[in-house]
């Protein structure tokens, strides 16, 4: 996995370092834990700024555990699962699909960026899949980062 | 009416097995007030009139008013409540609802948080409420004719005759020049005010809310006055793990605000006690009215309609909307 | 004693805009709150005291535009500019405690706080100041300057009279402003820095009809104030201490933290982490974590319990250690009570029920004499009740 850190040049000019972002990615141990490890068996390359919890499924999410990311200095948080009628535990996945809906408006409704929070259905056979999510994820935590106004936490 | 209040009270003490009527007194201050009312005579205590804001469903849920009385259908046989009821010393509880509390009764139900037989609801007809000043409160503006008059079948007993509410109450036409003024582009919607903080920026957004949050005291008026934040330990005061810092912030009173909301999504139904209670006059309503339009539009549920409902937030459907997820 | 002109002050007042903090009333959205101004603003958000013409005592009912320039209360005291709702105290790092509360050398004006918040004030004195001083409590203390204001519009909940206070008290004030007509205030120096503050003021000498104004005007503040608190004596109280009195004057407490928070000598505080970083801010004994233990013991589980706490504290145990009830009759914890538990009405009920030897039978459950019949008493202007 490539790192996105550390100079960016533009055409003469120095930059200074792009900063690191630290993104929360809680991943279900069935199906997307398993498509990132192929990813990464597979040697696809993505952005490393995700730090990966594995939780036994999405509906073990509590949104208090979002929540406590971005309170700890998180840019942003992902919420991985197995896609609808492929839960492991036939429905945890639903429940997930209610509860971050639900959690996504009132962040949003706050003022918080909507494009820091993501959640998405990842299989155990879609690594390519999984390095896309981590690719845009990433890039929508930057443009929210771009657009952050300077010294305005993200919480 | 409040006659009526007061001998519908004496004779459920004396006549029947109702040992408390939850009901509105008054202070020696002058001040309307909850009032607890445990022998007929007492009765004569009760008030019913504009100042009667109270949702006193709140205190079903509290095991110091009425005991046990309150306990839910999953706890136990029949034989160990009553004995538990009567050890505590609070059998039938009766009490005073207008049409706003009783749709959090029927949530409470819903949730198993009151047996319902042991319950004796009294619904009132209700002319609005008014604030401090002698204002009617906005939610009385908008409130609809199956609310200012309660659903009879959720009631044991209604007092008085169904009530009319034209000119300052609310009618059909008021309804929608209030809801005009919420939403000026014509299209009358009932969560007009929670559509113009949508449509506000997120930069916007953010200031206007953490300008609340600023003035936040954290003093859980809102939590302890609603009759849906039951929780005996609640998550706020969790030592192992601390979910958040019980210190007043904007970043920590951002999370108090957004969780609670969180929780009562799908459950609150706007009675609006935790708006007249704040302190530093936060718009609650505006928060827990965004979680309800959500539920609403993405869901198709309101609360406290039903009292055999679930919980939109542990139930879910196979076509649940999910164009937010990749 | 002088006359100042509402825009001598103001000058003088915008000039401190610069070296100074000015904390004072402001109005948002219907309610005063003390609050810091901003200096940008320029003053444009200072409430300022309603003149003596336009002073008309508060009646509840009235539809607004009844009252012109309705002067309340703020809904904050003034404590949390010396004892704040959330300090940090320090930073404890694996190489050393780094600390967070340290001077900044401002100096503070603090507004038109009327006598019971500056009474509060010195009560604080005397947990803060005592026996241990609190270095950032002190620190505040000396660096900021009090205004103070003669109330001219008690409202139906203070009871500061009987609280060996008063609307015109000037306990714990620097400088005492009586607001006039014609917006010009009678201005006394309290303490030396008040005296010196006044010196600096100019204005002309205050003269005996200005003087006779004022007094008028204290008789009627005095006079608007119906209520009084009549604290049984240390026996009483400790004979009421197992009373079932108070699981029923507690019953429709919600424990919240409201009465606590905006008591202007209410002092109790908690100490916690966020991370590295450890401070202090308030807490309630009203919650039920207040007395929670680590081992999960808790002593004061039952409600009736804070609740008693709450009134002995303030009453008894306070009276004892420190010669004054910790209270000022400020009446802000009834004014904002969600369910309007009146404080006045539960303390002046021990002292009545211990001499009727056991509670009446024309009490109701929650303790309150109820006369058989009684219709609504309360004088009301607009016949509410009537509607129903």
């Amino acid at each position: 996995m490539s790192g996105s850190t550390g100079t960016v040049k533009k055409t003469g000019e120095a930059k200074a370092p792009v900063k690191k972002l630290k993104i929360v990615g809680f991943l279900c141990n069935w199906c997307s834990y398993a498509g990132a490890d192929l990813a990464g068996v597979s040697r696809m390359q993505y952005p490393d700024e995700i730090r990966i919890i594995r939780v036994p499924c999405s509906g073990r999410i509590n949104p208090l555990l979002v929540l406590k990311c971005f309170q700890q200095g998180a840019d942003g948080v992902l919420v991985s699962g197995c896609h609808p009628g492929d839960c492991h535990y036939q429905e945890g996945n639903l429940y997930a699909r209610r509860r971050m809906l639900v959690l996504r408006s009132m962040l949003s409704y706050f003022g918080i960026d909507e494009r820091r929070f993501h959640m998405s259905w990842v299989s155990a056979s879609e690594g390519k899949k999984w390095a896309d999510t981590v690719r845009s994820l990433v890039e929508d935590v930057r443009a929210a980062e771009v657009e952050a106004q300077a010294g305005v936490p993200v919480w | 009416m409040a006659a009526a209040v007061r001998k519908t009270a004496a004779d459920l003490l004396a006549k029947t097995a109702v040992d408390l009527v939850i009901g509105y007194g008054r202070s020696s201050g002058g001040e309307i007030v909850p009032e607890f009312v445990s022998r007929p005579e007492q009765a004569q205590a009760l008030e019913w009139n504009q100042d009667c804001t109270y949702n006193l469903v709140r205190y079903l849920t509290d095991p110091e008013v009425v005991g046990d009385a309150g306990a839910g259908k999953g706890s136990g046989n029949a034989a160990s409540k009553s004995a538990t009821a009567s050890k505590a010393g609070v059998g039938k509880v009766a009490i005073v609802v207008k049409g706003c509390d009783l749709k959090s009764l029927v949530v409470l139900e819903s949730e198993n948080q009151v047996q319902r037989e042991r319950l004796t609801v009294i619904g009132m007809p209700c002319r609005g409420v008014t604030d401090q000043a002698g204002k009617l409160l906005a939610k009385c503006e908008e409130c609809p004719p199956d609310v200012y008059n309660p659903r009879r079948e959720l009631c044991d007993l209604v007092i008085g005759e169904p009530v009319q509410r034209t000119g300052d109450g609310p009618t059909d036409k008021s309804a929608a020049r209030k809801a005009e003024k919420n939403d000026p582009s014509g299209q009358s919607s009932p969560y007009g005010d929670v559509e113009q903080i949508d449509a506000l920026k997120p930069v916007e957004r953010r200031a206007l809310w953490d300008g609340y949050f600023a003035r936040c005291l954290r003093c859980y008026a809102c939590r302890n006055v609603c009759p849906l934040c039951y929780c005996k330990e609640c998550v706020f005061d969790q030592h192992d793990p601390r979910w958040v810092s019980p210190a007043a912030a904007v970043a920590s009173n951002r999370s108090f605000h957004l969780i609670r909301a969180y929780h009562l999504a799908g459950r609150c139904v706007d009675c609006g006690e935790c708006e007249r209670v704040c302190p530093v006059g936060i718009p609650l309503r505006r928060i827990n009215r965004k979680a309800a339009k959500v539920v609403e539009e993405s869901f198709r549920f309101r609360a406290g309609l039903d009292p055999q409902a679930k919980s939109p937030l542990v139930t879910f459907a196979t076509e649940d909307p999910q164009e937010f997820i990749e | 004693m002088r006359i100042l002109e509402r825009k001598t002050l103001a000058e003088f007042l915008k000039n401190c805009l610069g070296d100074s903090e000015l904390i004072a009333p402001v109005e948002i959205e219907g309610r005063l709150y003390f609050q810091q101004l901003d200096p940008e603003q320029q003053l444009a958000e200072l409430a300022w005291p309603a003149a003596a013409a336009k002073a008309v005592s508060r009646e509840h009912g009235e539809s607004p535009g009844a009252t012109s320039a309705p002067d309340p209360l703020t809904v904050n005291s003034i404590k949390e500019f010396f004892f704040p709702r959330r300090q940090e105290l320090y930073e404890q790092r694996p190489d050393g405690i780094i600390p967070r509360d340290a001077a900044d050398g401002k100096r503070r004006l603090l507004l038109f706080a009327r006598a019971c918040d500056t009474r509060g004030l010195t009560i604080l004195d005397r947990v803060f100041l005592g026996v241990t001083e609190d270095e950032s409590y002190g620190r505040a203390r000396n660096e900021t300057t009090i205004v103070g204001l003669h109330c001219l519009q008690p409202d139906r909940h203070c009871f500061c009279t009987s609280l060996d206070g008063g609307p015109f008290g000037t306990e714990g004030m620097d400088l005492a402003l009586t607001p006039l007509e014609d917006e010009r205030f009678l201005a006394q120096g309290i303490s030396d820095k008040g005296k010196a503050l006044l010196a600096t003021l100019g204005g002309k000498q205050a003269g005996e009809g200005e003087q006779e104004e004022a007094e008028q005007l204290r008789k009627a503040a005095e006079g608007a104030i119906r209520r009084a608190i009549r604290v049984p004596d240390q026996q009483t109280m400790d004979a009421r201490f197992d009373s079932p009195y108070w699981k029923e004057v507690s019953r429709a407490c919600l424990t919240c933290g409201i009465c606590s928070y905006l008591c202007p000598t209410c002092h109790c505080f908690d100490i916690v982490d966020e991370g590295y970083l450890r401070l202090r801010c308030w807490d309630t004994c009203s919650s039920d974590t207040f007395t929670r233990m680590a081992a999960g013991e808790d002593h004061r589980r039952l409600k009736h319990s804070r609740y008693r706490q709450r009134i002995y504290h303030k009453f008894s145990y306070f009276k004892e250690n420190f010669d004054t009830h910790a209270c000022v009759g400020c009446g802000r914890c009834t004014r904002w009570c969600p369910v309007k538990t009146d404080i006045v009405e539960i303390v002046n009920g021990i002292g009545e029920t211990a001499a009727a030897g056991r509670p009446s039978g024309n009490e109701s459950a929650s303790g309150r004499p109820v006369k058989a019949g009684a219709k609504s008493t309360a004088a009301k202007s607009t016949g509410r009740g009537a509607r129903r």
